[in-house]
């Protein structure tokens, strides 16, 4: 089982993913729903399922979106709690 | 001044446009920027040069016939100057160099792997490139944001890579731009990683040297074992991703006599977007590795066999001298305005290391990124380079200085290279006029001049193709 960026989570089994010219979309073909992730959303997304080590993550998000390491971490975390709570990730073994 | 603050005006210098070549017993007459060819026999050419003198600018030609008059009066026209260089600032590109670091040892690499330039380039900076880049688009009302992404092995250097490729996307929506990514990459990474690549960027330039026997030879892995396998693997998986596959080919004594077996199994294998064949350049490295360059005659009768079979599978073939469309600038991005950014900030129009073009006379800098993210063009160097093709006293004379205009500024045509033809000249000859002779649809005549060394020798080293340089009388009336 592998999990993402650190952070105990892992994506959803069922979950596609289509990079798209403005952001990410994910597909879960079982629950007939999809959500589009804007950036910088989809960067989070991109560098979670790459599994960067959650300090590296929280560094490249910054200059990805542009904005300080603090507002990285909290933007990292408001994704990470959505989307789990959505079920689009799901608890997986820590690395 | 535009709204970035660049302004770049240069000067423009008249360049001949009506040449002539000998091409088996007749001869080509052409006049590239108006996009005029013919091919006519020995008398029509005394014919033509009588009447048009030597300098062809008479608007009628009453001694000539009907066809030969028109062909006068189209060969004489003075055509516009193509565009793009003079005026503001625009760059072709915004190159990223991550890294000169590789993870393969490639016996011809003069990019400089593994040199003393071969530290990451950080994050913040390629991310300070990027904003500057995206904003002069938009201010200058440019619309599409293209980034290439160079090395050494740019996928060695990943935190860069990736954060780059995030930023563009970014920032391409936010300001209203079409994003083109492109890398140059070797294929060596695990299969996992060419899902990422073939996702986000636009295109990919992979290097496969053909079969593995040639290809290991050219491109050993550091273990001494070759990189074949892992490169093949990953054109076939990026085959099936939305991304433009092209697949460069080094071509050298080893696997010439083979392109046209080799087009035509990276066509059925991997049906890439483009093929391009270049001749290795050769230096003390493959000097070592008992690696030569092509003949050239033989390079181009072998890349003209690859180029048909190619065409015939829907693949565009490249040979990067001949192609395009008639303009002032070489192939290369300098003297396109192209932004080369290096690791330590340097902005450069060449993605060779510096030390190679220092060692040529050349400063091919134009600008530098602190580590501020503050970003500072020398626009006196931009016109300087848009000037460089302009100064190149082997083309004078040559037909192919529309297109090639003198090809690499660095290894072809530096200051105080020779004035003879190398190799690089003969193969680019010989292919502009088989290029010319096919758009005519005179396919079998090119196919003629290349199955012919003295034919192809004829027209690759006649030392002047301009047509005020014939002599009076090419080829006797009643021939």
């Amino acid at each position: 089982m592998k999990t993402v960026g650190g952070h105990g989570l892992q994506c959803a089994a069922r979950i596609f993913q289509l990079v798209e010219r403005q952001g990410i979309v994910l597909l879960d073909p079982q629950r007939n729903r999809q959500l589009h992730l804007a950036y910088p959303e989809a960067a989070v997304w991109d560098l979670l399922i790459r599994r960067w080590p959650a300090t590296t993550m929280r560094s490249m998000l910054a200059v990805i979106a542009g904005i300080g390491e603090d507002e990285a971490d909290r933007l990292i975390a408001v994704c990470l709690d959505r989307w789990r709570t959505e079920g689009w990730l799901e608890p997986g073994a820590a690395p | 001044m535009n709204a970035a603050g660049v302004d770049c005006i240069a000067t423009d210098k008249a360049r001949p446009c009506l040449f002539v070549l000998p091409v088996n017993d007749a001869f080509l007459v052409c006049n590239p920027p108006a996009g005029v060819a013919s091919l006519v026999n020995g008398p029509a050419l005394h014919r033509l040069r009588r009447a048009v003198g030597q300098v062809p600018s008479a608007p009628s030609y009453p001694s000539l016939s009907d066809d030969l008059h028109q062909l006068a009066v189209l060969l004489a026209q003075k055509p516009e100057a193509p565009p793009a260089a003079t005026g503001p600032l625009h760059p072709l590109f915004l190159g990223l160099l991550p890294t000169r670091s590789c993870n393969i040892r490639c016996a011809y690499c003069d990019f400089g792997a593994d040199g003393p330039q071969a530290a990451a380039m950080s994050p913040a900076l390629a991310s300070a490139a990027l904003t500057w880049y995206a904003r002069f688009l938009e201010e200058a009302g440019h619309g599409r944001m293209e980034v290439h992404f160079f090395g050494g092995e740019p996928f060695v250097a990943r935190e860069v890579v990736e954060t780059a490729v995030h930023r563009s996307r970014l920032l391409a929506d936010r300001h209203g731009l079409a994003l083109h990514l492109e890398v140059s990459t070797n294929g060596v990474f695990e299969p996992e990683y060419a899902q990422f690549v073939g996702d986000y960027f636009q295109a990919v330039v992979l290097s496969l040297d053909g079969f593995q026997e040639v290809h290991d030879r050219h491109r050993p892995a550091r273990a001494g074992r070759g990189s074949f396998a892992q490169a093949r693997q990953t054109a076939a998986l990026l085959a099936r991703t939305p991304t433009e596959l092209c697949l460069r080919c080094c071509v050298s004594t080893l696997n010439v006599h083979r392109l046209e077996e080799i087009a035509l199994w990276f066509c059925k294998e991997f049906q890439p977007s483009a093929i391009n064949f270049e001749p290795l350049t050769g230096n003390s490295s493959t000097l070592a590795a008992g690696l030569l360059p092509p003949d050239p005659y033989l390079f181009a009768r072998q890349y003209a066999k690859a180029h048909a079979q190619t065409l015939r599978h829907g693949v565009k073939p490249v040979y990067a001298a001949t192609e395009g469309e008639p303009s002032r600038t070489s192939f290369c991005p300098v003297g396109k305005d192209a932004l080369i950014v290096s690791a330590d900030g340097r902005i450069s129009s060449c993605y060779l290391p510096q030390e190679a073009w220092l060692e040529r006379g050349l400063d091919l800098d134009v600008g530098r990124l602190d580590a501020q993210g503050h970003l500072r063009i020398d626009t006196d160097a931009i016109v300087r380079l848009r000037r460089l093709p302009e100064d190149k006293p082997r083309c004078a004379r040559c037909f192919c200085q529309w297109v090639c205009s003198g090809g690499c500024h660095v290894h072809h045509t530096y200051p105080g290279s020779p004035l003879a033809y190398e190799p690089f000249c003969i193969q680019t000859r010989l292919l502009s006029a088989c290029r010319l002779l096919e758009e005519m649809g005179l396919g079998s005549v090119a196919e003629t001049l290349l199955d012919d060394r003295q034919a192809m020798e004829a027209l690759a080293q006649r030392p002047s193709d301009l047509f005020e340089d014939l002599p009076e009388n090419p080829m006797p009336e009643a021939a």
